[in-house]
């Protein structure tokens, strides 16, 4: 095997992103899927999950996390375990000496975020959150800040909304009461949409603008899914920070239901400077389709996965996309978040999302939450004196 | 030319309209100001539509920025639980807008980032335009503004102005 091949691991199967990054790392041809694993005392859903993705794959299931680790033909792992597991998961891959490849967010726990970031450079490994950053678009407002054309960067404001879901079924009229810690958890039908959706755009305003977070203000509230409420966890929330040198930002992340978008939902950044603005969106510039083909209607509901987080449900129901927009891109300009990664291990450089920048956005995220919570505004860093994310069985 | 009043109206007709449910957040952002003494008037303005926008007093806000650096943000948050996002900016010489409304049933969008005139027509005389709906005058606003930015605190709102 030459020094640019890689055997990846699989963590957790099914009904988790594994989905689309065990896809991307299979398309990419320094990299073989070695097998899926996950640890010995998960549920039997989830090994279950986990024994059909394995198959869905081809690929062997390999029932012991420990064992699979132990393995030389292992170089990167793809960990896509639960939240409230993620962290710890992380933290034991990098000791085992694996380059880690993590969902977002990495994980809820402040200590297990600070276990991975110290387990990473202990070892020296490589490492990655999924995100959006690499996206054209984003490398482009980027590209932009830094040539000072819109001069020195004042405020930054960023939007990441998520068209998906049967919204209209929240009870309105009240403003939601805020706890901290936070319930960080994937149900099959909701999630905490600021953590979960809110991460990526958090993501932009750390690469774009380059600065430490100093104060952070964080408002959650429920307005689109009954289950979201019930369970306690919002489907909507926003944050105003104040970075270092005097700039601003302000973040929306949220699930927002099916039809209230032409496409996938809003992702969009608009930069202000001391020369000027630029407003940058995911779906601009587009192309605007109307025909006589029937209006697009969202999918059936999955008893699985009514909010439509995951592939393999959305294929069962025969989900299928929206045509009103079609974005202008050149779909040769982008590589995908894990080829990105694997650059990274090739060229022996760190990336832009690695374990600490990852930690970092954990941090600012509970802020968030812990601002909410007690109608004050938090400063950065958070004192290491708790867990900050209630643990709770999905 | 393009006006903030007719942004305005044609919103809040289309709201009245059902089309999108219960209005429930507004994202508001806005490089439009002619000059930084503009700024503050303007962020009142646009506070106003989102009252008017969404039927619902403030009872909550949060400012950041500086009108000295050319930027102000403001987070409101209402007493029947929807919240907006607020920002205005000099215009410098291309302005540029983004405007989100997310209603219960669906969401409304201005989908043109250009924006055709300075939005100075706005800030001058505003508190001598009714304020039919609005729970603070642009000046009450304006004070809450300053006393968030200079507290780096949020504010708490009544009728009667902001409260400690």
């Amino acid at each position: 095997m030459s020094s640019h091949q890689f055997g990846v691991l699989l963590i957790s199967g099914r009904l988790t992103h594994q989905e689309n990054y065990a896809l991307n790392l299979r398309a990419d041809p320094r990299c073989t899927l070695v097998g899926l694993t996950d640890e010995k005392d998960v549920p039997p859903e989830r090994a279950q999950l986990n024994k059909q993705f394995a198959d869905d794959l081809d690929i062997p299931y390999l029932p012991d996390l420990d064992e699979a680790l132990a393995r030389d033909d292992v170089h990167v792992v793809s960990i896509c375990a639960d939240p409230e597991r993620r962290g710890r998961i992380a933290a034991r891959c990098a000791d085992a000496g694996k380059h880690i490849y993590v969902d977002k967010p990495m994980t809820p726990y402040l200590s297990h975020a600070d276990a991975v970031v110290a387990a990473v450079e202990r070892t020296g490994v490589r490492s990655q959150m999924f995100s959006s950053n690499h996206q054209p678009w984003v490398a482009q407002a980027l590209q932009v800040v830094e040539s000072d054309e819109l001069g020195e960067l004042t405020a930054i404001h960023v939007d990441n909304l998520f068209a998906k879901g049967p919204n209209g079924t929240a009870t309105l009229g009240a403003p939601r009461q805020a706890i901290y810690p936070p319930v960080i958890s994937n149900f099959v039908d909701a999630k905490a949409e600021l953590y979960a959706i809110g991460v990526y755009a958090l993501g932009f305003v750390c690469m774009i603008s380059g600065r430490a977070v100093e104060t952070v203000f964080g408002s959650t509230a429920n307005y689109f899914f009954e289950a979201h409420q019930r369970r306690n966890m919002e489907d909507f929330g926003f944050l105003s920070l104040t970075l270092e040198g005097g700039a601003t930002a302000t973040i929306t992340g949220g699930r927002i239901g099916w039809s209230s978008h032409p496409a996938g939902g809003s992702n969009q950044i608009h930069l202000i400077g001391t020369k000027g603005s630029l407003f940058l969106s995911a779906n601009r510039p587009s192309l605007e389709i109307h025909n006589a083909d029937p209006p697009w209607t969202p999918p059936e509901i999955h008893p699985r996965d009514p909010m439509g987080f995951w592939r393999t449900t959305q294929e069962e129901v025969r989900g299928q996309p929206k045509r009103t927009l079609a974005p202008l891109s050149n779909a040769l300009e982008g590589r995908t978040d894990a080829s990105y990664f694997i650059d990274c291990i090739v060229e022996e450089r760190e990336s832009g999302m690695n374990a600490r920048q990852a930690a970092y956005l954990t941090e600012i995220l509970l802020a968030g939450y812990k601002s909410a919570a007690e109608g004050q505004i938090v400063k950065m860093p958070l004192a290491r004196d708790g867990d900050h994310a209630q643990a709770t069985q999905a | 030319m393009y006006d903030w009043t007719v942004l305005s109206q044609t919103v809040s007709e289309t709201l009245a309209g059902g089309t999108v449910g219960t209005p429930l957040f507004v994202r508001w952002t806005a490089a439009a100001a002619q000059s930084t003494p503009d700024l503050k008037p303007l962020l009142a303005e646009m506070s106003t539509c989102a009252e008017t926008w969404l039927s619902a007093r403030p009872r909550r806000l949060y400012a950041t920025g500086s009108a000295e650096a050319g930027h102000l943000s403001l987070s409101l948050e209402y007493e029947n639980g929807q919240s907006a996002l607020l920002a205005i900016s000099l215009a410098h010489s291309r302005p540029s807008m983004n405007l989100i409304i997310l209603g219960a049933r669906g969401a409304i969008y201005r989908a043109d980032p250009d924006v055709t005139a300075r939005a100075e027509t706005l800030a001058g005389g505003a508190d001598e335009r009714p304020q039919q709906s609005a729970l603070l005058s642009t000046s009450q606003m304006v004070a809450a503004i300053d006393k968030s930015l200079f507290s780096h605190q949020p504010v708490l709102l009544s009728p009667e102005g902001d409260q400690p």
